[in-house]
């Protein structure tokens, strides 16, 4: 065969050493069979032990190894090598738009802040039955496609949006968790969750760019869901403002 | 102001200024395009009035979709991908730059009002 | 990170500590949070990460939905029977009869179980599920969210600690127990893995929810971060551990991965064939066939492969029939299990088997504790409660699994006795419990171990050390122990015991060091396997997850009872089970088959 070796091309950075983060260039064999992204980075490890990475499940449901890979983020544990190699050559970065920490180790505080602005977490404040709260299967349904996020934000750390404005746009893991609960039977707080994303940031800084789809790992659909706020939030505009005393 | 009106505003002023267009360009199409017909076109009380009120809602999109490109780009942290020098100044440079653009649309605003009803 | 002296480290005062944010520590800290104590959960990842996220089938538990007769005692039967009969039954009568309050809880705070037509909360088939104790047939217990139920449950967890303002230290690593002079844990030392700043965090109780430690054998479904931690630092402070040598191999492991892929799959229909396309557990277990206790079906597979009707060009492992149940049932009921089989074995299982093989999958031993979470210490044939150390989940053995656990009951275990400890230690520290400071030495002593790595200048290579340490954990204490392999095994042990005192950290910067976080959990890995080795060794019958070729036969007479491991004399003594549930008559032990 020509090409044996592959070339991967990894961005590192260790604030305690180097002024600039640097992208290095590791030459290794071409594994025999198809590997996982992670297994490749695990393969460089061996050689240079201070490449630093998060990885916990290794079978992509976790969510902690999340990053950019050639030009798309992924995850790498569940990205064969086969599928992103071009020209025999791998580039790995860490997710864009939030501050790297070390090496592909970036500080998620601004996206999991966001996460918890939109109290995630059902609110219903009926006295609970000593049984289950009955939800049909149709209820139900409505959850899927929502309640299967992992949190790796591939999604949020594609959005421009939430480049720029990762304070004060929820973006889209976020929101779609907040639809997850707007979407609940069980939970009562509709209006609420309506009124604390109505501002003109939290939701319709989202101008449908798509790329937090075309990146989801798990095959999620924020822009869907976003969509769904939006149409909710138009149909309860009147009952909004009411009650905001406008 | 609430996301929704502001949302609204652009879709809406949109496909009322999309309408305006259509409307004028469907009577010069249908209409001998001359000097007299084009003028007695704006003689007309509604299409002044509309034309008007067209031309308002243009700046208004407008508006609304450069304060969106300012407070995306035109921050402390956007700019600070650039330079910290820069980051610095977000706020002033995005005052400045609200601020050209109401002056041009005041001015856009009066010579159209100037011209259409004077 | 040179040279930490007590004088310069921060301490970080708290009524209640939990090392660890899986399914047990939020459950435990959910419960802390709402009483107003000063608590914190130390993380080594973000919670959401851990563990618990991989569990699939379900949570198993009597809450009669699937068949309105249900009844928890049915349930506590099943687990007696599967445990081999060394689970405690006063323990697994608080799991049973306790689990529908603990899952009704679940519901309420937002878990999106599937559901019956009716509206009530889907139950599924598992392995070692029966009616009417054994005698009515197959019954649906388990309780899930498609087959992604630890994920949707650890995720609720985490959402109902935000909601209740629970406080977190996240990528933070517990490094060692903190002891006074009484013996009485009085915290942890721990650091930031962002940051590289070494803290005390001293607490007047605290919990290790630190979970399993399958990454002691090279091929396991366990995540990476499974390294049992907390387990390795209480052997390491001198306390027990109990049934270290109860190991559970998963039937359906994918080959060649390692990922898990559910018995909730042969619950709800689908099969294991061998290579002549044998429905081969027909012929081990003629009455619930693959629905039989983990163990037997991981013998079964294994002893297929061994007579050379395994599958593939080296007939090395089985194949998992599900095509029969159609492309329907699959994307509705085992979504999670196509995506993984495509990804990890290349096999739509729509149509074409997946390869599988029995893979490390739990940790049934554990610190010994009691129902309330309280872990304690033997000596001389007594149990004494060790004041101010709590466990819960995998990392502790209460013991209701005893020799095999049973699909489904480590869900329902995270989640009750997490619960358990967490009312417990609010009952105790509101009531004026507590421990006494330790002393400035006392912390020294803590600190040693990540001084000693930080200051090594040479040595050996962790990475390497953990292969030979998995490696010969596969090998020797795998699926079949036979006594001379152990003893082989065991020396090699020995071998490694000076590699792993002696590692070499190359990298010693502060931020994000995941070296030497990798370091540290080899020698917890290594404290874990040793325990593992010697109580094997010591157990001189077949029970449970425990086969020996050399004893193949359960031996009541001398062996039904629990090992308990010291790790300051490396001898294993025996501990009497519990055989005094409370409000039902003990089942006494008897041949176990399916």
């Amino acid at each position: 065969m020509f090409d044996k070796k592959l070339q991967v091309s990894l961005y590192r950075y260790n604030p305690e050493e180097d002024k600039f983060p640097y992208m290095k260039n590791y030459t290794i064999n071409k594994p025999e069979k198809d590997i996982m992204v992670l297994d490749l980075l695990h393969l460089l490890k061996e050689e240079d032990q201070s490449i630093s990475y998060r990885r916990s499940c290794r079978e992509g449901v976790c969510g902690s190894d999340g990053m950019n890979i050639n030009g798309k983020n992924g995850l790498a544990c569940i990205t064969p090598i086969s599928s992103v190699v071009k020209r025999n050559k791998i580039e790995l970065r860490p997710l864009p738009g939030l501050p790297v920490i070390r090496d592909l180790v970036v500080d998620m505080t601004e996206f999991y802040a966001q996460y918890e602005k939109i109290k995630p977490f059902l609110q219903n404040e009926t006295t609970a039955p000593e049984q289950e709260r009955l939800q049909s299967p149709e209820e139900r349904d409505k959850l899927d496609g929502l309640y299967e996020c992992i949190l790796c934000a591939c999604c949020s750390t594609s959005c421009p949006s939430f480049w720029w404005n990762p304070d004060k746009f929820v973006g889209p893991a976020a929101l779609l968790q907040a639809y997850r609960f707007l979407a609940d039977s069980r939970d009562l707080k509709t209006k609420e969750r309506l009124e604390a994303l109505s501002d003109p940031f939290s939701v319709y800084r989202c101008h449908g760019i798509m790329n937090c789809v075309s990146v989801c790992p798990k095959g999620l659909n924020p822009n869907k869901a976003i969509g769904e706020i939006k149409s909710m939030l138009h149909k309860n505009k009147k009952d909004i403002i009411v009650s905001d005393g406008v | 102001m609430k996301g929704s009106i502001i949302w609204n505003i652009q879709r809406y002023s949109s496909l009322i200024v999309l309408s305006y267009i259509f409307y004028v360009v469907t009577f010069v199409l249908r209409n001998e395009l001359n000097f007299f017909s084009w003028s007695n076109f704006f003689l007309s009380f509604e299409i002044r009035f509309i034309t008007t009120l067209v031309f308002l809602l243009i700046v208004t999109h407008a508006f609304i979709g450069l304060w969106t490109v300012g407070t995306d780009y035109l921050t402390n942290r956007t700019l600070g991908f650039l330079s910290k020098n820069l980051a610095r100044r977000a706020d002033f440079l995005r005052y400045v730059f609200f601020s050209a653009f109401c002056l041009l649309g005041f001015v856009y605003l009066t010579a159209i009002f100037y011209i259409i009803w004077l | 990170m040179n040279n930490i002296f007590t004088n310069n480290i921060k301490k970080i005062e708290f009524d209640a500590l939990i090392i660890g944010g899986g399914g047990s520590g939020m459950r435990a800290s959910l419960e802390l949070a709402k009483s107003g104590l000063k608590t914190a959960v130390v993380s080594k990842v973000f919670p959401t990460r851990s563990h618990t996220v991989s569990a699939q089938g379900g949570i198993t538990c009597a809450i009669a939905s699937a068949d309105p007769n249900d009844d928890w005692r049915w349930h506590m039967y099943d687990t007696v029977k599967g445990a081999d009969f060394i689970g405690d039954q006063d323990a697994i009568e608080y799991l049973c009869s306790e689990g529908p309050k603990a899952v009704f809880e679940l519901e309420h705070m937002g878990l999106p179980f599937s559901r019956f037509e009716n509206g009530r909360i889907y139950q599924r088939p598992f392995g070692g599920q029966s009616k009417d104790f054994g005698k009515g047939g197959q019954a649906a217990r388990t309780c899930a969210a498609a087959d992604r139920t630890g994920h949707a449950l650890l995720h609720t967890l985490y959402q109902n600690n935000v909601k209740e303002g629970a406080n977190f230290l996240n990528e933070w690593f517990a490094v060692d127990l903190v002891k006074n002079s009484k013996d009485e844990v009085t915290g942890v030392i721990a650091f930031s893995i962002e940051n590289g700043e070494v803290a005390y965090l001293k607490a007047q109780a605290t919990v290790l929810a630190t979970g399993g430690a399958g990454r002691i054998y090279a091929s396991t479904t366990n995540a990476l971060i499974n390294t049992g931690d907390g387990l390795a630092m209480a052997l390491r402070a001198g306390f027990p551990a109990q049934d270290m040598e109860m190991w559970q191999f998963h039937p359906t492991g994918i080959y060649g991965a390692g990922s898990l892929v559910t018995e909730g799959c042969r619950g709800e229909g689908g099969f294991l064939i061998n290579k002549d396309g044998e429905r081969f557990m027909e012929r081990y277990a003629p009455n619930v066939k693959d629905l039989a206790g983990r163990d037997v079906v991981a013998r079964s597979m294994v002893l297929e492969i061994l007579e050379g009707r395994g599958c593939g060009e080296n007939s090395d492992h089985i194949y998992l029939k599900l095509d029969h149940l159609g492309a329907e049932v699959l994307n509705s009921k085992l979504p999670g299990i196509c995506e993984l089989s495509k990804t990890f074995a290349h096999v739509d299982p729509i149509y074409e088997p997946i390869p599988v093989v029995p893979t490390c999958h739990y940790m049934m031993g554990g610190t010994p504790t009691n129902v309330s979470g309280q872990a304690f210490n033997r000596v001389d044939n007594q149990d004494y409660l060790i004041p101010g150390l709590f466990s819960a989940g995998e990392a502790a053995c209460v013991s209701v699994h005893g020799a095999n656990r049973l699909g489904g009951n480590s869900l329902l275990d995270l989640v009750v006795f997490g619960r358990a400890t967490g009312k417990h230690i609010q009952g105790e520290l509101k009531s004026g419990g507590g421990v006494e400071s330790a002393s400035k030495s006392d912390i020294d002593s803590s600190l040693e171990r990540l001084n000693k790595l930080n200051e090594s200048s040479e040595g050996f290579d962790p990475a390497e050390v953990k292969k030979e340490l998995q490696e010969c954990m596969q090998n020797y204490f795998g699926v079949f122990r036979r006594g001379e392999y152990m003893k082989k095994g065991l020396d090699k042990l020995n071998e490694l015991r000076e590699k792993v005192d002696n590692l070499h950290l190359k990298d010693k910067s502060d931020a994000f060091n995941t070296n030497r976080v990798e370091a540290i959990e080899l020698q917890n890995l290594f404290e874990v396997a040793e325990s593992t080795a010697i109580s094997a060794y010591r157990r001189t019958e077949s029970r449970g997850a425990h086969a020996r070729d050399d004893y193949p036969d359960r031996d009541d007479d001398n062996w039904l009872c629990h090992s308990i491991y010291d790790p300051i004399s490396k001898e294993v003594s025996k501990r009497e089970v519990n055989f005094e549930p409370q409000k039902v008559e003990a089942f006494p032990p008897k041949i176990r088959t399916y």
